[in-house]
């Protein structure tokens, strides 16, 4: 299978923070979870794969072109949904069609205005009065509308309620339908992903934890937890991150360490979330 | 895979929807153009509205810049399939744009002034004021536009104006020189001689004003990057 997009050895440094030999590749026709807390260096990779920031090294190629040399053609086929709308918020719904439109030579008029229906998007509303839920399902329309191939969003969840997530969830699982089309999808709300993602990629603090297929992430690691004195110095030194409860403690390893502890050592899958959580509490230690 | 619009074509796109994304700013600097006119009328002075109409379309010209900052739409041309010098160049036509239509609003309400009000103008004052409006227009947005690109224009507003304020120190100083008050004798009478050069020299170094801008302004952008 061809990949959507591929990105190899991304780096690019900050007084503050770097983006440290960024590699993953997402394969056409699927969804992937971009996970990782807030600062961990999803959105500059995001702006890297537009080319809105400079990148210090690596590649990037969508659908099989490369970022830079091919800019033009690769937005094209590219479209983007963030956290925040980035129309004027003294548009109308139908003023948006007429500022965008010309850009794309696939636009299509007929299909942005079934968007609006089935989203109930009224065309004569100001962006202003729009929900948080609206503007993301406005968004969605106008980057569903050109035939875009690969649609990356980032955060798009964050400050939504539970039903206009849900739906957000539904039509991104209608839109790879075809096959052709893929998602790349930025969260920290990780329950969403255990919904629709196909592949995985977690970063931490600007590097790549983990990259691959969802549920091989979740077969990867365990959830140990059991009383202080199971707490051994050889499992300690195991445990990619560990909290205290009041019974005793709770930590990650990999799944293939978690043989021959202690029985009354419990061993449970992980969530996405605790994954990420305990991801970061080993990068803190 | 499409291969794009023509750079031309892009340009234009870009063009408007600065005008798209400025219309909603501009209500407010119509409705002080028009006290402007209405305060040329009440003095009676058609160049005076049309100066004040002309120097105050230089902040018309600012207004993309803080919609657009307003609304996080940085990241809206960053998705468009846009290069980043077709931005600047038709943000740059989107100034000169408004400096024509402020140029024609204002030319209109200084002769119906002049007509209303029996105030005779004549050729000499008129391309006077209109070419060196046009320039210093040009020489505003100059300075102004690589600085909000850099720095944005909440950042860089306050400092657009140093330029301006560095050239009426100039202006005081070159004032108090002895030959000063000769030497403006010899442009004007030059001028009057060949007045067709005026507004040839306002546009042209207007328009070349703005052309090293957009170089400026498209190093500045690549160097931020």
């Amino acid at each position: 299978m061809p990949d959507a997009l591929e990105v190899r050895d991304l780096h690019k440094t900050y007084p503050d923070f770097t983006l440290n030999k960024v590699s993953f590749s997402l394969p056409e026709g699927s969804i992937m979870g971009f996970v990782g807390q807030n600062g961990a260096g999803k959105t500059t990779t995001i702006k890297l794969i537009f080319n809105m920031i400079a990148r210090d090294g690596g590649q990037i190629k969508v659908l099989g072109l490369d970022n830079l040399h091919d800019e033009l053609a690769i937005k094209q086929d590219l479209a983007a949904v963030f956290d925040e709308i980035f129309f004027v918020d003294s548009w109308r719904v139908s003023e948006v069609e007429k500022a965008v439109s010309g850009f794309y030579q696939n636009w299509n008029s007929a299909q942005y205005a079934g968007y609006l229906k089935s989203f109930e998007l009224a065309g004569d509303k100001k962006i202003s009065e729009l929900s948080r839920g609206m503007k993301m399902k406005l968004m969605l329309a106008v980057a569903m509308s050109h035939g875009a191939r690969l649609l990356i969003l980032d955060e798009p969840t964050s400050g939504l309620d539970p039903v206009a997530r849900d739906e957000l969830l539904d039509i991104l699982l209608d839109y790879i339908g075809d096959g052709a089309r893929s998602v790349f999808f930025s969260t920290h709300i990780t329950s969403d992903l255990d919904r629709i993602a196909d592949y995985i990629t977690l970063i931490d603090h600007g590097h790549i934890f983990y990259t691959g297929k969802k549920d091989e992430l979740l077969e990867h690691f365990s959830i140990v937890k059991g009383r202080p004195e199971d707490l051994t110095e050889d499992l300690r030194r195991k445990l990619i991150g560990q909290s205290a409860t009041r019974e005793g403690f709770i930590g990650m390893l990999p799944a293939a360490d978690a043989q021959g502890l202690a029985p009354a050592v419990t061993i449970e899958p992980p969530t996405i979330d605790e994954i990420l959580v305990y991801i970061s509490k080993g990068e803190a230690r | 895979m499409n291969t794009g619009t023509t750079s031309t074509g892009r340009i234009l796109n870009s063009l408007k929807l600065d005008f798209f994304a400025a219309k909603a700013g501009l209500r407010l600097p119509m409705i002080v153009i028009m006290v402007l006119v209405m305060a040329g009328a009440g003095a009676k002075q058609p160049y005076l509205a049309l100066a004040l109409v002309l120097l105050f379309s230089v902040i018309l010209g600012g207004t993309v810049f803080s919609t657009l900052e307003k609304n996080h739409a940085d990241v809206m041309y960053g998705v468009l399939p846009l290069k980043k010098i077709e931005i600047i160049i038709g943000r740059y036509l989107y100034a000169l744009i408004i400096s024509v239509v402020a140029l024609i609003v204002g030319s209109v309400f200084a002769l119906a002034i002049s007509r209303i009000f029996t105030v005779k103008m004549d050729n000499l004052t008129f391309l006077a004021v209109l070419s060196v409006a046009f320039a210093y227009y040009c020489f505003a947005v100059a300075v102004a536009y690589p600085l909000y690109f850099r720095f944005g224009f909440t950042k860089a507003y306050i400092f657009t104006m140093v330029p301006t304020y560095f050239l009426g120190v100039v202006g005081v100083i070159l004032m108090g020189r002895h030959n000063f008050t000769s030497n403006l004798n010899s442009v004007i009478q030059f001028f009057t001689a060949h007045q067709y050069l005026m507004p040839i020299f306002g546009v042209a170094g207007g328009l070349v004003l703005l052309v090293i801008s957009v170089a400026v302004a498209n190093a500045v952008v690549a160097r931020a990057r």
